[in-house]
């Protein structure tokens, strides 16, 4: 066989990835040429870059979107830190303990993974409407609103949801570090506490830091949960925002598109800082389903 | 090690009863904290992912309003679901049609990438084209969906625009607006559907077939579109199983693309049964109708999600 012969397949397969990569991008390029671009602009020169830039759009943008970013920003990170403190503690437990009903216990976490979302949605919002002592309410959940409206409201069902799958892979995780270890610890005399936050966390940092980003982008992409839950505009997280973002405000084209782009940036930048965990934890939250 | 605590208890068994309750409350003493630990976590999942479901289970035998405990009809929620609602029928057709497509999207264009990919010289390359294809799923997906909506406007979107500017202008259709194709409009978001969790699954898939199974192949004289279709595709069954049933799951769940898109319509075209309990319930406030319109729906994933392990299990 002669190198061009093999070079043939091998310019074909770039070709094809190309246009494909192209097309799959297509939509952001688009995104990003008409963030740049005024109304008259827009109408006149659609596909070509524009000049004068507008950068302006993104200033105007910021404005609106930041504050979505910071809620965002807020409840998922709250959120990934509830779990993660929660997971560990029961996944160490599950590990490394042999105790009476440690198999049902364990069944009853890992089988709320058959219950889809889809069920819970309508009851989760009575039940969050009518929290005790939350919101107004009293004792039985009534006459005030509830979580309803509240940052608590997104970030404690997220907390108990993202637990499920957490504890799963955290598990397997903790059991396979060696007992010598904590043996060794235990000799020393360290508390169970101490044990976990000395010896388990700085061991399982790698699979922490992907099951938080799992949870991460679990909360941070969830659309109806914070529209049916949040009322006020400036409690939005960054889906609901972004989705309100065209009709809600004086807004044009070109600073619609910048808000979508700004909108992008948090989990580009996130990923880029941790690539390889971060598609660690889109695989496993997409298996997760 | 589980086999030992098994054990344990099972001499305890045969020991007298009293014996074999202090055995388990010296057991149960001795591993205090392995319950105290166990604690947050069964509060929350008591509260936010035991108590709802079950509550929907109960309710979709009731008409509720979210407020007390409602009025027991029986079977009649799912009574006039199936018989006299025909906004539910059709949401259920529409959701068959739009599982149709999104499996097929799932497991056949993000395949072909990754085998674009993995047969890439230059491992440089494979890393860059992999980034790529991931990126979609790196931006919210809301973000996605709502430059799709904007793709598809009929009078300033940029498909209209693109067909108009290439003399194809009888193409230019109001994608979205007409009853007749808002669903298949709906069905081809994501065109060319190459790029997301699928290639990096395939890929992971391609790289776990032995090298020697290639080695073979080349020697017999196999070509590329033999081996494809008779060793890479096979060989990555699980792969395409675990897709299958990833997008079964989202597309039955998932309605937030047809809420922003289309919100069902125009008429009731695009409806879905996910949508559609969403309005039962917090357009009209039939908190129990939506209820038994979500029980259904988990019936349907449980349906579906057994008929594919069943089905690619026997084609094995």
């Amino acid at each position: 066989m002669t190198p061009t012969r093999k070079m043939v397949p091998e310019i074909g397969r770039h070709a094809a990835l190309i246009a494909l990569g192209l097309l799959t991008l297509a939509p952001f390029i688009i995104m990003l040429n008409i963030s740049l671009k005024n109304d008259a602009q827009f109408f006149t020169e659609f596909w070509t870059l524009s000049r004068p830039i507008q950068w302006g759009n993104f200033a105007y943008a910021w404005d609106i979107v930041s504050r979505y970013i910071l809620n965002s920003v807020i409840v998922s990170g709250v959120s990934v830190f509830g779990v993660l403190f929660m997971a560990s503690l029961s996944a160490y437990s599950f590990a490394r303990f042999r105790f009476p009903g440690r198999g049902l216990l364990f069944f009853m976490v890992i089988g709320l993974l058959m219950i889809p979302g889809v069920l819970a949605l309508v009851p989760l919002f009575s039940l969050v409407q009518h929290f005790p002592l939350a919101g107004g309410n009293n004792i039985l959940g009534q006459g005030g609103s509830g979580l309803l409206n509240s940052r608590w409201g997104l970030i404690l069902p997220y907390m108990a949801g993202g637990q499920i799958i957490a504890i799963f892979i955290l598990r397997n995780f903790f059991e396979a570090i060696p007992q010598s270890l904590f043996d060794a610890a235990r000799v020393d005399g360290a508390s169970e506490l101490h044990i976990i936050r000395l010896v388990v966390v700085p061991l399982s940092l790698p699979i922490l830091i992907t099951v938080g980003l799992m949870v991460f982008l679990g909360t941070w992409n969830d659309y109806v949960w914070p529209l049916v839950v949040i009322r006020s505009p400036e409690l939005r997280t960054l889906p609901v925002g972004m989705a309100f973002l065209q009709g809600e405000y004086e807004i044009k084209y070109g600073q619609v598109m910048a808000g979508y782009t700004i909108g992008c940036v948090p989990l580009l930048v996130l990923f880029v800082f941790t690539m390889k965990h971060f598609i660690q934890g889109l695989t496993l939250g997409a298996i997760k389903g | 090690m589980r086999s030992g605590s098994r054990n344990a208890l099972q001499q305890g068994a045969r020991g007298d009863r009293t014996g074999n309750v202090s055995k388990l409350v010296k057991a149960i003493g001795r591993n205090k904290h392995a319950y105290l630990f166990l604690v947050p976590t069964f509060l929350f999942l008591g509260t936010f992912s035991y108590y709802p479901p079950i509550s929907a289970m109960i309710h979709a035998f009731f008409r509720w309003d979210g407020v007390g405990s409602g009025v027991f009809v029986g079977l009649g929620n799912f009574r006039e679901l199936v018989t006299e609602d025909e906004f539910f029928i059709r949401s259920c057709l529409n959701v068959c049609i739009l599982l149709t497509f999104n499996v097929l999207k799932t497991i056949t264009m993000p395949f072909l990438v990754a085998e674009l990919i993995y047969w890439l010289w230059r491992e440089r390359a494979r890393y860059a084209y992999r980034v790529i294809f991931i990126l979609p799923m790196v931006t919210p997906g809301i973000v996605v969906t709502l430059l799709w909506k904007f793709i598809y406007d009929t009078h300033i979107g940029p498909l209209n625009r693109f067909l108009t500017g290439v003399g194809l202008e009888n193409l230019a259709m109001p994608w979205l607006a007409s009853t007749k194709i808002a669903l298949y409009s709906l069905a081809a978001v994501g065109f060319p559907w190459a790029g997301g969790i699928g290639v990096l699954i395939y890929l992971a898939g391609l790289h776990n077939i032995p090298a020697d199974i290639f080695d073979a192949a080349r020697v017999d004289g196999a070509g590329w579109l033999r081996r494809l279709v008779r060793i890479d595709f096979p060989l990555v069954l699980s792969q395409v199983r675990v897709l299958t049933v990833m997008t079964v799951l989202g597309t039955i769940q998932g309605f937030e693309t047809v809420m922003i898109m289309t919100k069902g319509g125009p008429g009731f075209s695009t409806l879905v049964p996910g949508l559609y309990m969403y309005r039962q319930a917090f357009q009209y406030g039939r908190f129990g109708y939506a209820t038994a319109i979500g029980l259904l729906m988990f019936l349907g994933i449980l349906f579906f999600t057994y008929a594919n392990l069943k089905l690619v299990r026997s084609r094995e």
